[in-house]
């Protein structure tokens, strides 16, 4: 592939790992305009990584289809496991069948 | 449902499988995804530590989730999704030990969806070019993260919700007939397979 001067794209940044998605400039996208046509219903979908990212992306569209995740995820820093702890229990329990719910959860996890 | 814990650990993958039956009662898709990446500029600058980390991470994990799901995916028939990266077919300056791991979730997908086939098991993969994620911005240097993604075709990074469908299409039975396959979602960069 021929080589060219690279060009600016993004405001410079940095975050120390593994990062945070929702202080990215700007975030990513990871919810697309697929309307979701029950193509994994009823599924169960395990998702490495499912956080953020890729992964999100993917929980979200495989909810979208129908799927059941589960996301697993490496605890960001230790010192905000206790306060992460109550807030994943409380969304643990709002998990809801149908797609929005799951999508709006996923969401909020992220980063 | 969220699980959190290291995928480096054997032990832990056999919980994820666990708590996954709990609630769910079966398996039917595993994506290994999750990945770390250490920019080094030179080889000597890649700990022992490091290495294996990465290696436990990007690859090792791969190996313990299947082998914990696999009963589980057989009685469902269902799929396996491996995320490797472009850096496997091209190679990546700055991420030696990183690159090497992708490409051997290569062989590992080919190797296993030979291996499975007889058990009704799909397993294919992802290999994603530039893509905007929180691995980038914490692992490289501003001056990187600005122009992340020009050199590609496209000349643009690609966002998450551009990667999502090929799994979604690996995932579900539209994609019967294919296994041991990649997918390049990379903004035209040609690799091949």
């Amino acid at each position: 592939m021929k080589k060219e001067e690279p060009t600016k794209q993004k405001p410079p940044q940095t975050q120390t790992p593994p990062g945070k998605q929702k202080e990215m400039v700007p975030e990513p996208q990871t919810e697309g305009q697929e309307k979701g046509s029950g193509q994994l219903e009823g599924k169960v979908a395990i998702i490495t990584g499912g956080e953020s990212g890729i992964g999100q992306a993917v929980a979200i569209a495989f909810a979208k289809e129908g799927a059941n995740i589960v996301i697993v995820y490496l605890k960001e820093h230790e010192d905000a496991n206790e306060a992460k702890k109550k807030d994943r229990t409380t969304r643990q329990k709002m998990f809801a069948d149908r797609w929005r719910h799951r999508t709006r959860k996923i969401l909020s996890h992220s980063g | 449902m969220l699980i959190d814990g290291d995928i480096g650990q054997e032990k832990f993958c056999l919980t994820v499988v666990e708590k996954t039956l709990s609630e769910f009662k079966k398996i039917d898709i595993l994506v290994n995804n999750a990945a770390e990446q250490h920019p080094q500029e030179n080889i000597e600058n890649i700990s022992e530590k490091q290495l294996e980390k990465t290696f436990r991470t990007n690859i090792f994990s791969f190996f313990f989730l299947t082998k914990a799901a696999l009963k589980s995916l057989e009685q469902s028939k269902g799929t396996i999704i491996n995320t490797s990266s472009v850096t496997a077919y091209r190679g990546s300056e700055n991420l030696i030990d990183y690159s090497a791991t992708k490409g051997a979730i290569v062989a590992f997908t080919r190797s296993l969806a030979l291996n499975l086939i007889k058990k009704g098991i799909r397993v294919n993969g992802v290999a994603p070019g530039p893509i905007w994620t929180p691995l980038i911005t914490s692992t490289f240097p501003k001056e990187k993260v600005e122009t992340f993604g020009s050199d590609v075709p496209m000349k643009r990074a690609g966002e998450p919700a551009e990667v999502a469908p090929c799994y979604v299409f690996l995932a579900s039975n539209a994609s019967s007939y294919m296994t041991g396959q990649f997918l390049h979602p990379n903004g035209g960069e040609i690799v091949n397979t």
